[in-house]
């Protein structure tokens, strides 16, 4: 049994440089605990997405991640301003993204798709104040 | 196919030092992350001419030992000196993506 595992990042708006930096850390700590690398890989693209998605759209926000044996919960909370359509938004190809963000390579209106696909379970609440979005990854050992 | 071979294709340029004995198991081209993020599979080298740290994290990520940037992108040297502490080789190219892809079909056996 590893220890369980809780840790709080704070993202913010604009900073694609920073973006990445939870998936990196959420990635050793699943290595060290000889994850099955494809669940590894699901995890890591669920959340480089979330991050990039909070650095694009919001006014900034925050990731928590949870760990213990059996499941790996990131929930990403920022302040807004809200998902307006999320069925629109799970749609491959739809974006919202700015010129910004599409120079910087992201804005192709596939993260939260490619959030979907990997995550066991997505729970997302969205309003003008803020997103939530809480991405669990069940865990298997190679 | 081995980093060593692609600096010896006329047109190629490593940049970054000590890579030349990374192997590549296949090359992905792509400028949108997310594609390339959801498609690429450890050990391919990523032909792109997106060139910033979110490329280099990417690669980090999801284990690519080398990228090309295409159609005369020059990263940034910080860029370069990034990725080599990473020990990601950068190789850059004035061909476009396209041609780049032909040439290295032509020369190695990927």
């Amino acid at each position: 049994m590893s220890p369980k595992l809780k840790k709080d990042f704070v993202i913010s708006r604009r900073d694609f440089q920073n973006a990445g930096y939870v998936s990196s850390t959420i990635k050793k700590e699943l290595m060290k605990r000889n994850i099955d690398s494809r669940i590894v890989r699901r995890a890591i693209i669920a959340c480089f997405e979330a991050e990039i998605n909070v650095v694009i759209h919001s006014y900034g926000g925050m990731c928590r991640y949870q760990l213990d044996d059996e499941k790996l919960i990131m929930t990403f909370a920022d302040y807004g301003p809200g998902i307006e359509d999320i069925s629109m938004a799970k749609q491959k190809g739809y974006s919202t993204a700015s010129k910004d963000a599409i120079e910087h390579g992201f804005g192709a209106g596939m993260g939260l798709h490619n959030i979907e696909e990997a995550a066991d379970i997505l729970e997302i609440q969205s309003s003008p104040n803020g997103t939530m979005l809480q991405i669990t990854i069940l865990l298997r050992m190679k | 196919m081995r980093v060593n071979d692609l600096q010896h294709i006329e047109g190629f340029y490593l940049q970054t030092k000590y890579h030349e004995n990374t192997s590549i198991t296949g090359i992905f081209c792509g400028d949108l992350l997310s594609l390339v993020m959801a498609n690429i599979k450890e050990g391919n080298a990523l032909l792109t001419v997106i060139s910033n740290y979110n490329v280099l994290a990417i690669a980090h990520l999801m284990k690519i030992p080398c990228i090309i940037f295409t159609t005369g992108v020059l990263p940034k040297p910080e860029l370069i000196q990034k990725a080599e502490e990473e020990d990601i080789a950068i190789v850059t190219t004035n061909y476009d993506t396209a041609t780049a892809v032909k040439r290295l079909y032509e020369k190695v056996s990927i």
